[in-house]
């Protein structure tokens, strides 16, 4: 099930609320591990299996990692550790990148190994990657083991971060998961930002996507030099509103429950270089891989060579995180690249910089990286890129484009004020921090329940809601 | 992790993100509470009004059956099929569903959207369907291309040349172009008009120069894809003209207002507010004979006015969509008309049956049988086929026409 979809909205959301807080609270872990079983269930009623097979074998792991350290047998700690990386990871790497792996091999050798075609399990890559954080933080004494299989459970599925984040570490939730009280402020925090969250998916992604889907099949003579641009233009800011709005969801509905997630997205486009941008976007995955693979590396500890190393294992990590498919890949590299490039040279200049060169700078490399991810095919994504230089012998512009533009246009300046920060403080300077300002707090009260309303209205006629994250 | 890490650059590290804000329990956030009170009211409210209120079968807005409930079964649990279906249900059975449609119109209208749903919103309030050329399959156009000419060429040497046309007929986006959107872009319905002249030669009817000349005046529908009588009006004297047959002047018929308050296709697609459109019949104050798909019941009007108080009011001129029609006139001169069409020969039919002792109208959607079989069983002495370009170019039913 997705959030931004009328059952999840006028069915599976009230019964889940008025079962949960109806309930005695020892009962509530255990509402959120079954609702979010049918959570899942809803798109996936064979995966759900896979899932809470991982459950277990974490839970088990956990158990048994934490009985070894506590009897002094580190190795076997260590043993126990590995065993549920490996689990973890062959689950992924099978139904994530078998069909890549043999794909690649056919290609190389000349084979005709059939591929399997698996559907990716929705949400794997999240999962995954948050039962081995917890494995790991028990071996590391940075989170106590969890007894409570149901807990373990509801922490594992819970159905707002399950399937496109953030990837919650379990040491950020492990004291939540036990002791959280849900109050009335903090429902109504998670209320307004999952209805914020709503209105960016429905109202600001869906719209923008309608565009880039339209370029992005154009071929010359149709697509132009701006067309290009435009095209990547709209792939961005649907990608950016589109998770950003599901991390608001996420975010909004855990703290309607009473949990508190991190942030995973801090306005990306106001960066003023890449290294920048990595901190902004996708939070919760940088932090992940920086935790779970960089630090374990050695970091920066070792030496430049070394570091460089690190640095490049983490990025390719990172592209393929994203999908198994080349684009990805070559995706992670461009930005390892940059990344270094910036570290050692650029990001002293780019201090002495004017705010607005760097900031083009940043969103030119961006939008580059973005052409790369937005087609699975490489080829096609350097014709694309091509395009935008005007290599493809394309016009500038054409009637098309031009009405694409106008027709746009408003959209368009909405969206780009929407991606900034300045929004938030002009809700801050109207409404004040915590709505505090009585007066005008029923104007922002109006604003919210119009975008709720009218991303229903949007929804009921959902000619277009595409759900981006099926690869990841 | 160490302070030293944390700077190390070419990592994300999380950002310092103010974590007032979330700790929310030590802050009042009165401005929030009503938000919270009226989104739970909503969530639920619509819940209940959803499951309480009856399911629609048809939806005359959208002239479509809408989904019903699923049947479950665990087989279609398991393979999916009934959550999709089951999603379906809910979207087109929620609540209100045509003013939830209409609102989100007004919201892309006010962000200046030209179109919404494939509809251009043009100037004088006209909908004009959009064509967009990425939509539009190349093969599927040379198919239909090909099999008129077969069929065009076949029967001219069979019947005379003077007595079998094509007449594709280019709609509002074509004639009407400059109440378009600045720069709006569709299917180049000229090119291909064009190209349907150059293969078809004098056995193509081009009405583009007919019906521009007329582009001020009332002949297409602004909320639906048909046009209005007096286009079909003017395609008939053009038609004539090139049979060499004299039309009957407009003073000839008893022009009759039927409705106003028409909302067609178009609209349904946005069901935002415009004003209706206004139907008209010619009446030449000849009797018909008329019978529907062979059902023996023969009917004395080539109108169906009870159509007209219900939405698809359109389908009053000969009974809508029908399979096969077939119409008797008083004029007892021995030619027999074959109509191949779509539903824009609904209102040319009623100019056309008054030259003919019978015509036929043949819809390839619905009949299964070859052209051939129809022509020599029915002894066709004419034949048009009457199609609009956006249908024509899109249409899967054309081998009919050519076994």
């Amino acid at each position: 099930m997705v959030f931004s979809s009328l059952p999840f909205l006028f069915r599976y959301l009230p019964v889940v609320l008025l079962l949960y807080f109806i309930a005695p609270r020892t009962f509530r872990n255990f509402i959120l591990f079954i609702a979010s079983l049918v959570f899942y269930a809803w798109g996936e009623p064979i995966y759900v299996c896979l899932m809470i097979f991982s459950t277990v074998v974490d839970y088990i792991h956990g158990r048994l990692v934490h009985r070894f350290k506590e009897e002094g047998k580190i190795g076997k700690a260590k043993c126990a550790v590995a065993s549920s990386m490996v689990i973890n990871l062959a689950l992924l790497g099978f139904f994530k990148y078998s069909d890549f792996i043999i794909g690649n091999i056919n290609g190389l050798t000349g084979s005709s190994i059939p591929l399997l075609n698996l559907a990716l399990p929705i949400g794997i890559s999240f999962y995954t990657f948050q039962t081995m954080s917890y494995t790991i933080d028990i071996y590391r004494g940075e989170a106590e083991v969890q007894k409570n299989i149901i807990s373990f459970g509801a922490y594992v599925a819970l159905f707002p971060q399950l399937i496109a984040g953030p990837i919650v570490q379990y040491k950020t939730i492990a004291k939540q998961l036990q002791e959280r009280r849900e109050s009335f402020d903090q429902f109504s925090y998670g209320v307004l930002r999952f209805m914020i969250g709503l209105g960016k998916k429905v109202l600001l992604a869906n719209s923008i996507g309608i565009l880039w889907d339209q370029l992005s099949v154009m071929t010359a003579p149709n697509l132009t030099v701006v067309g290009a641009w435009l095209g990547v233009t709209a792939f961005a800011f649907q990608i950016y509103f589109d998770f950003s709005g599901y991390s608001d969801m996420a975010i909004g509905l855990g703290s309607m429950f009473g949990f508190t997630f991190l942030e995973n997205f801090n306005y990306p486009y106001m960066s003023k270089s890449i290294t920048e941008f990595w901190r902004r976007w996708h939070i919760s995955l940088g932090s992940w891989f920086r935790d779970y693979v960089y630090i374990p590396l050695g970091g920066n500890r070792c030496g430049l060579g070394k570091q460089i190393r690190n640095i490049a294992v983490v990025w390719l990590l990172t592209g393929i995180w994203h999908g198994a498919s080349w684009n990805f890949i070559a995706w992670g590299v461009y930005f390892g690249v940059l990344l270094v490039i910036e570290k050692f040279y650029l990001l002293k200049w780019l201090k002495k910089l004017p705010a607005f060169v760097s900031h083009i700078y940043a969103i030119f490399f961006v939008w580059i990286g973005w052409a790369i991810f937005a087609f699975d095919d490489l080829g096609r994504g350097i014709d694309y890129i091509r395009s935008m230089f005007g290599l493809n012998g394309l016009a500038v512009i054409n009637t098309q484009t031009c009405y694409l533009l106008l027709n746009y246009a408003v959209i368009l300046v909405i969206i780009i004020f929407a991606c900034t920060e300045y929004p938030k403080r002009l809700a801050i300077k109207l409404f004040g921090k915590y709505g505090e300002k009585q007066i005008t707090a029923w104007a922002q009260g109006v604003f919210i329940v119009a975008v709720f309303i009218i991303s229903v209205a949007y929804l009921v006629d959902a000619s277009y809601n595409p759900f981006l994250y099926f690869r990841f | 992790m160490t302070d030293k890490m944390k700077k190390d650059s070419a990592i994300p590290n999380p950002p310092d993100i103010d974590k007032s804000e979330h700790v929310v329990e030590q802050n009042k956030r009165h401005g929030m509470y009503s938000n919270t009170i009226i989104f739970l009211v909503l969530i639920f409210g619509l819940t209940i009004a959803s499951i309480v209120s009856k399911d629609k079968g048809f939806s005359e807005n959208e002239n479509r059956v809408l989904a019903s409930k699923p049947t479950f079964t665990w087989d279609t649990l398991l393979d999916g099929t009934y959550i999709s279906k089951y999603e379906t249900y809910i979207t087109d059975q929620f609540v209100s569903r045509d003013r939830w449609i209409g609102l989100k119109t007004r919201v892309e209208l006010a962000l200046m959207k030209k179109d919404i749903n494939g509809v251009y919103f043009g100037k004088d309030n006209y909908l004009i369907e959009k064509v967009d050329v990425a939509d539009v399959d190349k093969e599927q156009v040379d198919k239909n291309t090909q099999r008129l000419d077969k069929f065009i060429k076949k029967y001219t040497s069979q019947l005379g040349k003077d007595h079998v046309y094509a007449m594709i007929v280019p709609t509002a986006f074509e004639i009407l172009s400059e109440k378009l959107p600045p720069f709006a872009t569709g299917f180049d319905q000229a090119a291909y008009l064009d190209r349907l002249k150059s293969v078809l030669g004098s056995n193509f009817i081009d009405l583009r120069n007919e019906l521009n000349e007329h582009d001020k005046e009332y002949i297409f529908y602004r909320t639906d894809h048909h046009w209005t009588t007096l286009g079909a009006y003017y395609a008939y004297i053009e038609w004539a003209k090139t049979m060499g047959i004299t039309p009957m002047t407009k003073e000839e018929f008893d022009i009759k207002i039927v409705s106003t308050d028409f909302l067609g296709t178009i609209y349904s697609k946005v069901n935002v507010k415009v004003p209706a459109d206004t139907m008209e019949i010619y009446d030449s104050g000849f009797n018909y004979q008329v019978e529907y798909n062979m059902d023996k019941k023969i009917k004395d009007t080539l109108y169906e006015l009870s159509y007209l108080d219900t939405k698809d009011k359109y389908s009053m001129y000969v009974n809508g969509n029908n399979s096969f029609v077939e119409i008797n006139s008083e004029n007892k001169n021995g030619k027999k008309l074959l109509i191949i069409k779509d539903s824009y020969a609904h209102c040319f039919t009623p100019f056309a049956a008054n030259h003919f002792e019978t015509t036929y109208l043949v819809d390839l959607r619905y009949l299964n049988m070859p052209m051939s079989t129809v022509i020599d069983q029915y002894g066709i002495t004419d034949v048009l086929v009457l199609y609009n370009v956006n249908s024509f170019i899109k249409d899967k039913n054309l081998l009919n026409l050519v076994r």
